[in-house]
């Protein structure tokens, strides 16, 4: 699993750097901006959409095949793909977290406004839309599964933008929840997804390699 | 003990069969896999190694009949697939990080040596790598873990001779250990004849012969006569025949070949592709 990670990471540090700098560029602009939160998802999903580019190239240089070589199980692949995306997400929250209270601290910026808020929606976010891509990417290669990545995109940027231009009140209202629910809300039941959509993954992984 | 058992193995797809195969590979041997483009070769490999499974027969690699979900039995196989299958973005040296993180016996200063000895550059990325380069890189990461079965599918292809000859001497070196085999498919018949000690003739996935090299080349001879001298040999001892405008070549059993008659050893190509014309005729 190790090797696999340092694989990946190794990838999007020197061949793919542009793309993490992107959601850097979004989050950093997040601070800033009366539509943080907007900002945000959208760095959270453009931090997804890079795994999606390793898949892609994964198919492209026949690793997943390579991969049946070495004593790996093919869920290990699926494994480590939904670990990278939860540590994506995790990073991204955090730097969120490190620019928001850095810039807090002069009084620049958004500082803690709906922070909690934000951070939780990015985490939920995140979970959510990597797993429908990569559940779709692992059943019907990366290549088909390219619209339905599309798709989720447009339909989670189209719902949070009409959350922060038409129901504002939706965003105080989370605010007002207390931090279990919010937790529940924003974490535990996204995740319970994720491990659904993982659960999936593997099983049609499996059937997809074998066709 | 046999490193590799088949027993009857098949294997079919739409417009393909690989059609009831019995073969072994002792120990310490390596076994050479002929055929023609199609013939099954690849459709082999994969189905030992499990990334097909097969519709019936049974087969078993290092005693493992279920060697793709027994991580202690992949650790003891390197396997080399035609097409180069690395990460294309990384350097041969990242390739190396990675692998010493999923083989439990790598061994980064044996990949050195051979990097050095073979002259392969670990700061490339793989994607850059002449094809020769990248079989090189797929063959040493293969032998890094010190697997004690290697499964190699065309991997000499696309090498040049200097390097294909220190390759096939890094193959002789590896079977010194009684323990090691090889299962090696080639195109290139002379790599074949030069390193294996059991040869394997696959024709449209039907098994034409397994046998030990020696024996084969003792079994048959090349005669070249006259076609109307040929009818003397009983037709059931001739294994194929090329005909030209001086007579005819032909493949005949041994034993069969007329006291006085004229005879030369056959090398494997010979063999394989008149063996193949002598199927294709019945």
């Amino acid at each position: 699993m190790k090797g696999l990670l340092y694989k990946d990471g190794r990838i999007l540090l020197t061949s793919f750097r542009i793309l993490p700098l992107i959601v850097l560029v979004f989050l950093f602009v997040s601070v800033f901006n009366e539509t943080g939160s907007f900002w945000s998802m959208y760095g959270i999903f453009m931090g997804c959409t890079m795994i999606s580019t390793l898949q892609n190239l994964d198919e492209t240089s026949r690793w997943c095949t390579f991969c049946d070589t070495l004593p790996l199980k093919r869920s290990d692949l699926v494994t480590e793909k939904f670990i990278l995306a939860l540590i994506v997400i995790a990073v991204s929250v955090a730097v969120l977290v490190v620019l928001r209270i850095g810039f807090g601290i002069f009084g620049i910026g958004n500082g803690f406004r709906d922070l909690g808020v934000t951070c939780i929606s990015m985490v939920m976010a995140g979970i959510v839309s990597s797993s429908i891509t990569l559940t779709t990417a692992f059943l019907f290669g990366p290549q088909k599964s390219q619209i339905a990545r599309l798709v989720v995109i447009v339909v989670m940027v189209g719902a949070c933008m009409s959350i922060i231009n038409f129901a504002p009140e939706f965003l105080t209202w989370l605010s007002g929840l207390s931090p279990v629910i919010l937790l529940f809300l924003g974490i535990v039941i996204p995740l319970g997804f994720a491990y659904l959509c993982y659960w999936i993954s593997c099983t049609g992984f499996e059937k997809r390699v074998l066709a | 003990m046999n490193a590799i058992e088949i027993n009857s193995l098949t294997k079919s797809y739409k417009d393909f069969t690989l059609n009831n195969i019995t073969i072994a590979l002792p120990e310490g041997m390596i076994m050479g896999l002929v055929g023609e483009n199609g013939a099954g070769k690849t459709t082999l490999i994969k189905a030992l190694l499990g990334i097909h499974p097969i519709d019936s027969g049974s087969f078993t690699v290092l005693g493992c009949g279920d060697p793709r979900h027994n991580k202690p039995i992949m650790n003891d196989i390197g396997v080399v697939l035609d097409g180069n299958g690395l990460p294309s973005q990384l350097t041969v040296k990242e390739v190396s990080r990675v692998l010493s993180d999923i083989y439990s016996s790598w061994d980064q200063a044996y990949f050195d040596s051979l990097c050095t000895k073979l002259e392969l550059p670990q700061n490339k990325k793989c994607f850059e790598l002449s094809r020769g380069n990248g079989m090189k890189a797929q063959i040493i990461c293969a032998l890094s873990h010190h697997p004690k079965l290697l499964i190699l599918d065309e991997a000499t292809s696309g090498l040049d001779p200097v390097v294909r000859d220190e390759f096939l001497d890094l193959f002789l070196e590896f079977t010194r250990d009684e323990q090691h085999s090889i299962l090696m498919s080639s195109h290139i018949v002379s790599d074949l004849e030069k390193a294996c000690d059991l040869i394997t003739f696959l024709h449209k996935g039907n098994l034409l012969l397994s046998e030990e090299k020696d024996t084969l080349k003792d079994m048959y001879r090349m005669v070249h006569c006259p076609k109307k001298t040929l009818a003397e040999i009983d037709s059931s001892a001739v294994i194929g025949i090329r005909e030209n405008a001086y007579g005819a070549e032909a493949v005949v059993k041994k034993d069969a070949i007329p006291a006085g008659m004229e005879s030369f050893p056959a090398d494997l190509e010979e063999l394989f592709v008149l063996m193949v014309k002598g199927e294709l005729k019945k």
